[in-house]
């Protein structure tokens, strides 16, 4: 994981104490996707190109150009929450 | 970086050789459906059906995999196969059929490789075998026996109303339990052998169970030696395959994989490697056994432990080797799958195994971090396998080292969805409030999606019925009337509906008088299902691989009450829904007097498309979509949230399963508010609703906010989900949250 140790890291790091924070104040679980709303639509453009892109659907992860088009839908307009 | 738009894309892995050739194989295959299994299972029932059932499923099993196709993969170190072919389903005939030849022999509502989504292919040349097990089994059916012994009001909340539905388990087993893997490979098989005899040899004959006990241990050790003699085949299939190799680096892979499979699982693990191999026959038999999902591994770091200490002092292992063979054991459980009907696949969308692995947390006993190189390791065979199984964990809790969340957050920032994160400091007390011991609550690990449990300690059931608050929402606006079917099973007390209620504690109150009835509808199928399971399903395998420090002792299977801890779990859906709801009409309709409950309801039942009323419908959606939502930590709305999960929670408690007092501690139902994909077919179901959503649009998932809703930033929407009593959530909380990679850099 070299590739990304060059960067500072400060949104990492904001990230982790994120969950430390909803942890601290009685939050049990929590499950992230990690991707834009762009790359998303990009790949129910373009399924071929994107047919390795995992995402996380629920308590489990699939591949996202594999879902129904209503999950992928929901998945795309789940809140992109800022850090 | 700031145009970074996923790092899934814009990095590459780093694999060995073996391990890219063997990613790309395993990825290489359609999903598929293979019928071996259940062909030799159904040629096996034809001719034993007067055995008795316990007796039977493991004579079946051990037919199975006696005939089955096996397999050793390019360059794998390990064997064993669910099926014919990687990432191919089995079939279970004997938990219905009636959707197989639907869909697989009339393509009604599709073939299964024309669906729209979530396709498996099938080989011409089998459909006359699915012809066969559908002929046979039909009117003897696990389904079968459930449609004739519901109630009709528990088959209605199921079949039509949706308000609860249990689909998953009509057409299939359990599943939901991590077997006592350290336990299991630090005996071996022959242990069990061993110990079942005794037990068997010790029977008191005069004892009202005596024979029943005498079943079980004679299904015990059939089953034990079914998995013995399914490894030496694969010993005796590597050595045919070494004597062809002409490559003599593969050849030898090939005769060690041959020594490896004549000695475990018979024997104990002597190495890392073993170990594994071991915990791969053990979880490819249950896969065969039933198609239960949420079959999981347990606490990995924990106990391979000592194995990866012995193999790095000894000089047998290094820790590049051991990330080798992590991330082929994770390949190698990639291979296995479940076909699902395509109502139930709604339910299941991505063809999800749930075959969950945890790392992190703490020790049991010395009650400090537990994290160790192994748990590095999981983390790094994750991000460069790069497949969605196993399913990772990660337990954190208030003393986990910071570099430990750091790199867990490096792996999460790669957005495949993996790990998740569990916080021990609810989950623990959580558990504790069941009647878990301290330590065993502290060795808990995921199960499935998000449900705790310890390994080896709990009898499964950790996944149940889905149930659809929203769908007792709306029901209480119509006077206990479903607007989309026009059945009512349940009027509300008050004989109200949202025309008449007078204040929004009758509002509430109806509500709660509604999913109290299907909490009651729910444990009756719930309950239903265990007692079919146990007269004719019970499984030997899940028996003495899942619980065997209890079983075997105590001579019962699961379902008989043979665990130490089991507890009958479910999954909450559409908290935010509810809550915004109850919201809404508070402020609408009594607060604020905006409009009546008259107009909102006229609004609702014309799903907001009325433009002839004043205001407009779109004027009553906007009105209803301004309320604040549940995830803007705003107190008054996360408090009615807080307020009606906790109800739920606390109502399924009251229910008693059907271990209850027969050894097992808990005994109950008890909640979660996982979702796996149940919000979009729960939204097929359900009209408008007065949180401004639209009709037959997706719920929300888990105890999320509803999507789009959360709008005030994270920390807001933390503040609000972290106000749910969680802890009441003994069976899993689950809460999505999405963000821009740019943002993690």
């Amino acid at each position: 994981m070299s590739d990304v140790r060059i960067n500072k890291n400060d949104g990492l790091k904001r990230f982790v104490s994120l969950i430390d924070r909803y942890f601290a104040a009685g939050g049990s679980q929590m499950q992230f996707n990690v991707v834009s709303r762009k790359t998303l639509l990009e790949a129910q453009k373009e399924p071929e190109k994107y047919s390795n892109l995992l995402v996380r659907v629920a308590g489990y992860s699939a591949y996202f150009t594999q879902l129904s088009k209503d999950v992928q839908q929901d998945i795309i307009e789940r809140t992109e929450e800022k850090l | 970086m700031n145009d970074m738009n996923s790092f899934q894309i814009d990095t590459q892995p780093v694999r060995t050789e073996r391990i890219d050739k063997l990613h790309k194989y395993v990825t290489s295959f359609d999903y598929g459906i293979c019928t071996e299994r259940g062909h030799y299972l159904t040629e096996f029932y034809k001719d034993n059906m007067s055995l008795v059932p316990v007796v039977r499923r493991a004579k079946a099993i051990d037919y199975v995999l006696e005939n089955m196709s096996i397999y050793i993969m390019p360059g794998s170190l390990f064997a064993g196969n669910q099926t014919s072919n990687p990432r191919w389903a089995p079939l279970f005939p004997e938990f219905e059929v009636e959707w197989v030849e639907e869909e697989l022999l009339k393509g009604n509502p599709y073939y299964p490789w024309e669906r729209p989504a979530d396709k498996y292919t099938l080989r011409e040349e089998d459909k006359a075998d699915v012809k066969d097990m559908c002929a046979w089994w039909a009117g003897k059916t696990h389904t079968d026996t459930l449609r004739a012994r519901l109630p009709k009001e528990a088959l209605t909340t199921h079949y039509d109303l949706k308000a609860a539905d249990i689909g998953t388990y009509f057409q299939g087993g359990d599943g939901h339990f991590a077997p006592d893997h350290q336990w299991l490979f630090e005996n071996g098989i022959e242990h069990i052998i061993k110990e079942s005899e005794k037990y068997r040899d010790e029977i008191d004959w005069h004892e009202p169970d005596a024979i029943k006990k005498k079943d079980f241990y004679d299904a015990a050790i059939i089953s034990a030696n079914a998995i013995i003699k399914f490894a030496e085949r694969y010993a005796v299939l590597a050595e045919e395959m070494a004597a062809k190799e002409t490559d003599e680096v593969r050849k030898k892979e090939l005769l060690e994989i041959a020594d490896t499979c004549r000695w475990v699982p018979r024997k104990p693990a002597r190495n890392f490697k073993e170990a594994l191999q071991f915990v791969i026959f053990v979880h490819i038999c249950i896969q065969i056994e039933d198609n239960g999902a949420g079959v999981s591994f347990g606490r990995y770091d924990q106990f391979m432990y000592p194995m990866y200490k012995k193999g790095i002092k000894d000089g047998t292992l290094t820790r590049e080797l051991a990330v080798e063979l992590t991330e082929n054991f994770f390949l190698q459980i990639y291979t296995c799958n479940k076909v699902r009907s395509w109502i139930d696949t709604d339910f299941y969308r991505g063809v999800p195994m749930f075959q969950n692995l945890t790392i992190g947390g703490q020790d049991p006993v010395k009650k400090c971090d537990a994290t160790n190189e192994l748990s590095y390791i999981c983390l790094d065979a994750t991000y460069h396998t790069r497949v969605p199984q196993p399913s990772l964990t990660v337990r954190f809790h208030k003393n986990t080292p910071f570099e430990f969340k750091m790199k867990v957050a490096e792996v999460i920032r790669l957005g495949t969805g993996l790990p998740s994160i569990f916080n021990d400091e609810t989950y623990i007390p959580a558990l504790m409030n069941r009647g878990y011991e301290l330590n065993d609550a502290y060795n808990y690990c995921i199960i499935g999606c998000v449900e705790p449990g310890t390994a080896g300690l709990l009898g499964g059931r950790t996944g149940g019925a889905w149930l659809n608050c929203t769908k007792s929402l709306e029901m209480s606006l119509y006077n206990g009337t479903d607007p989309i079917t026009g059945i009512c099973l349940h009027k509300n007390f008050n004989n109200k509906d949202l025309s008449t209620f007078e204040s929004f504690e009758e509002a509430k109150a109806a509500y709660l008088d509604q999913i109290k009835y299907y909490i009651k509808m729910e444990a009756i199928l719930e309950n239903t299902i265990d007692q079919v399971w146990e007269e004719s399903l019970e499984e030997p395998m899940a028996a003495i691989f899942g619980c065997p420090t209890t079983t075997i002792p105590r001579g019962k299977p699961i379902k008989q009450g043979g665990a130490k801890y089991d507890l009958t779990g479910q999954q909450t859906i559409g908290t935010a829904n509810v809550a915004n709801s109850l919201y809404a009409i508070k402020k609408l309709i009594f607060d604020d007097k905006i409009i009546t409950g008259l107009q909102l309801k006229h609004a609702l039942e014309t799903n907001f498309q009325d433009m002839t009323t004043k205001p407009t419908g779109a004027q009553i959606k906007a009105l209803c979509l301004s309320v604040p939502k549940y995830g803007n930590d705003v107190d008054e709305v996360d408090e009615i949230a807080r307020e009606m999960l906790a109800f739920v929670a606390n109502e399924l408690v009251s229910y008693k399963n059907t271990r209850y007092g027969r050894g097992p501690i808990g005994g109950t139902l008890h909640c979660s508010t996982s979702t796996v994909s149940s919000n979009t077919p729960f939204g097929k179901v359900c009209g408008a609703t007065p949180d401004g959503r639209e009709a037959f649009t997706a719920v929300a998932d888990g105890q999320s906010p509803m999507r789009g809703t959360d709008i005030k930033g994270p920390t807001a929407a933390i503040a609000s989900v972290a106000k749910l009593n969680n802890i009441l959530l003994s069976c899993g909380s689950l809460y999505n949250m999405k963000f821009s990679p740019a943002d993690l850099c």
